[in-house]
């Protein structure tokens, strides 16, 4: 036969998930929480950047505000001086208004910027100086008209002041500039960056989910392929043990047969032998007949005769014992080969009822030698009826047959039931058995301790046999000169 | 009582069965012929050679235990056909198996008797089957 296929320690191992890879995956998730802690750094700090930016950007408004405003002030001032019209004065008044909240906005804005400070302090001065010439020139007008404010025009210190003025926030307008290119050019990086870590993460990302997702299909892959192969070598196993069963069944039924066929062959010989033995007993008869004719046979010879004739009879009885005996052995041969065929049919049976039968059976060897016979608390079983009956029968009465005639004959019968099994035990007082004969009296045609009765030896063979059919098992314990058990193992219910 | 025409016929591969079985029918006194056959086969023919013919009554004693074919085909075949189903066949043989009792008497065998191994020896046992030849009537086979 085919050696079997199976799965070696080597083959399960196999199936376990593949660590190797796991550091890879480690090392990703790293540099992803690495991204990550980048990324949100490089967020923040763009905040940050883009707060500075919008303040820069606030700041220049300001300064160019402030300038708008003092400019629009100054050519106010300057339509008035020119047309002395009151109408090109509103600008300046407006914008005089304005020009402290410009002022103020802008030093507000300069909190945190000490170099702004001090621009937006050197600022504030000269702003006021500025106005107080422009209101000097304006109020000189309103006196005494163009002679009076033009002097005060021509001395040039409010242009000067102007330039002053102009100067001072042109610095701070290219202070400002610097400073947002600087900005503007940090938070172009940090986009970049970020840009970049973004791609870099999600490919990251790609390149984990890859190695996870080939990991797993590869292990399902395993995984399949091993359910595959176990489900093929079940079968196959299954297979190999209906093979097996099939085949030990037919050398089984085959052994069987063999048993069957040799009985007959046997017998056949044996009716010729027991026939001749007749025919020659007959011609025996005859010649005797013959030589009783005195003038055949002298006296002195009937003497001799008579005791030819014992031999006759003797060597003739043992011929004829013998042939007894042989035909004894195969029918009993044959018993135990049919039982073996035989196909069992499991029913609930009540081990009581069944006892007591056998009892009943047994009753006239019972009361022949004065002996006991009890049936305790019996439980079901469910088995072949006749199996049953044939193993209990031959037990009871084997205890029985082998009671001591020296001592009160005790057989009793109990019972024990643990689920799937029961225990049933026939303990006698009988012979008993010796030890060294215990494993003996199962084999067929031998048999231990005074022959005293009658019997072929075969019972407990058959009994065992029965037994190992119906799935159970049965041990003998004894003491000789004490007596013996029996101890039957079924299974409660039999699926034969 | 058998009619003088009757002949037996034998079918048995055992000589030593054969010739227990002829010694002890002569015993019992009776003198028709006795044909034995040892092969199946050629009891088979001479049975459907000659079972037709006029006026003439076979009384078969059959073994089932035969080398070439079995006695039991033997059996159905002679009850199956018309000409030889009346033919009294007495199954003599050593197998006691009961199924093989059972199948042998569906196919319509007359007696079955296994043969003894007792004591009583097998001569005995014959003798009183020569008896029972001696006082049983034997039909008229289909014209």
């Amino acid at each position: 036969m085919a050696p079997i296929e199976h799965m070696t320690m080597s083959d399960i191992s196999t199936l376990e998930s593949p660590r190797k890879h796991g550091w890879i995956i480690l090392a990703i998730v790293l540099l992803l929480l690495l991204s990550v802690a980048g990324a949100v750094f490089l967020i923040i700090d763009n905040r940050q950047s883009g707060s500075a930016i919008i303040r820069t950007q606030n700041v220049q408004a300001a300064a160019f505000r402030l300038l708008a405003l003092m400019q629009q002030a100054e050519s106010g001032q300057r339509g008035y001086l020119l047309t002395g019209k009151d109408q090109y004065l509103e600008p300046f008044t407006r914008s005089v208004e304005l020009v402290p909240s410009a002022l103020s906005d802008l030093a507000g804005l300069a909190e945190d910027d000490p170099a702004l400070q001090q621009d937006v302090s050197a600022l504030s001065p000269v702003t006021r100086k500025k106005l107080e010439e422009l209101r000097a020139t304006i109020a000189a007008f309103k006196r005494g008209g163009p002679s009076a404010s033009l002097p005060m025009v021509l001395t040039d210190e409010g242009q000067r002041e102007m330039e002053q003025l102009r100067a001072l926030v042109q610095k701070i307008l290219d202070d400002q500039r610097i400073k947002l290119a600087q900005r503007t050019d940090r938070w172009r990086i940090n986009s970049d960056l970020l840009i970049s870590l973004g791609a870099i993460t999600l490919l990251l990302t790609m390149l984990a989910a890859a190695i996870i997702i080939r990991d797993q299909r590869r292990h399902a892959a395993i995984l399949d392929a091993t359910r595959e192969r176990l489900i093929t070598v079940n079968a196959d196993l299954e297979k190999h043990v209906a093979d097996r069963t099939a085949a030990l069944r037919e050398a089984n039924e085959e052994i069987q047969r063999y048993a069957h066929i040799a009985s007959h062959d046997l017998r056949a010989p044996l009716v010729n032998i027991m026939g001749y033995s007749g025919e020659i007993d007959l011609v025996r008869k005859e010649v005797l007949d013959m030589l009783q004719n005195p003038a055949i046979l002298p006296e002195e010879s009937r003497e001799k005769l008579a005791r030819l004739n014992e031999d006759f009879d003797e060597a003739l009885s043992f011929i004829r014992q013998s042939i007894d005996k042989m035909n004894r052995l195969i029918n009993a041969l044959l018993t135990l080969a049919r039982s073996g065929q035989r196909e069992f049919r499991s029913e609930d049976l009540d081990m009581a009822a069944i006892f007591n039968s056998i009892k009943a059976t047994l009753h006239h060897q019972i009361s022949t030698k004065a002996a006991s016979f009890v049936v305790g608390p019996m439980p079901h079983i469910n088995a072949d009826r006749l199996a049953i009956e044939q193993i209990f029968s031959n037990i009871s009465e084997n205890a029985i047959k082998y009671l001591d005639p020296n001592r009160p004959g005790n057989v009793s019968v109990s019972a024990q039931s643990s689920g799937t099994e029961t225990i049933f035990i026939i303990a006698d007082n009988g012979y008993g058995i010796a030890e060294r004969d215990l494993g003996r009296i199962f084999d067929p045609f031998r048999r231990a301790g005074p022959q005293t009765e009658p019997g072929e030896g075969i019972g407990l063979a058959h009994v065992r046999m029965l037994v190992r059919r119906l799935g159970g098992k049965i041990t003998c314990e004894s003491t000789l000169g004490a007596g013996s058990r029996f101890i039957v193992t079924l299974p409660t219910s039999s699926n034969k | 009582m058998l009619p003088s025409a009757m002949t037996i016929v034998m079918i048995e591969d055992d000589e030593g069965h054969g010739r227990l079985i002829e010694k002890n029918i002569r015993r019992a006194g009776i003198n028709n012929e006795i044909l034995s056959f040892k092969t199946g086969e050629s009891g088979m023919s001479y049975m459907l050679a000659n079972a037709s013919r006029p006026a003439k009554s076979i009384l078969l004693l059959l073994d089932l235990n035969l080398p070439d074919i079995s006695g039991i085909d033997i059996l159905a075949e002679l009850k199956k056909r018309k000409e030889t189903s009346r033919i009294p066949i007495i199954i003599l043989t050593t197998t006691d198996d009961r199924e093989e009792v059972s199948r042998c008497y569906d196919l319509g065998c007359n007696v079955y008797l296994t043969k003894p191994v007792a004591f009583d020896s097998f001569a005995q046992a014959v003798r009183q089957l020569g008896l029972f030849l001696t006082i049983m009537q034997v039909p008229e086979l289909a014209k």
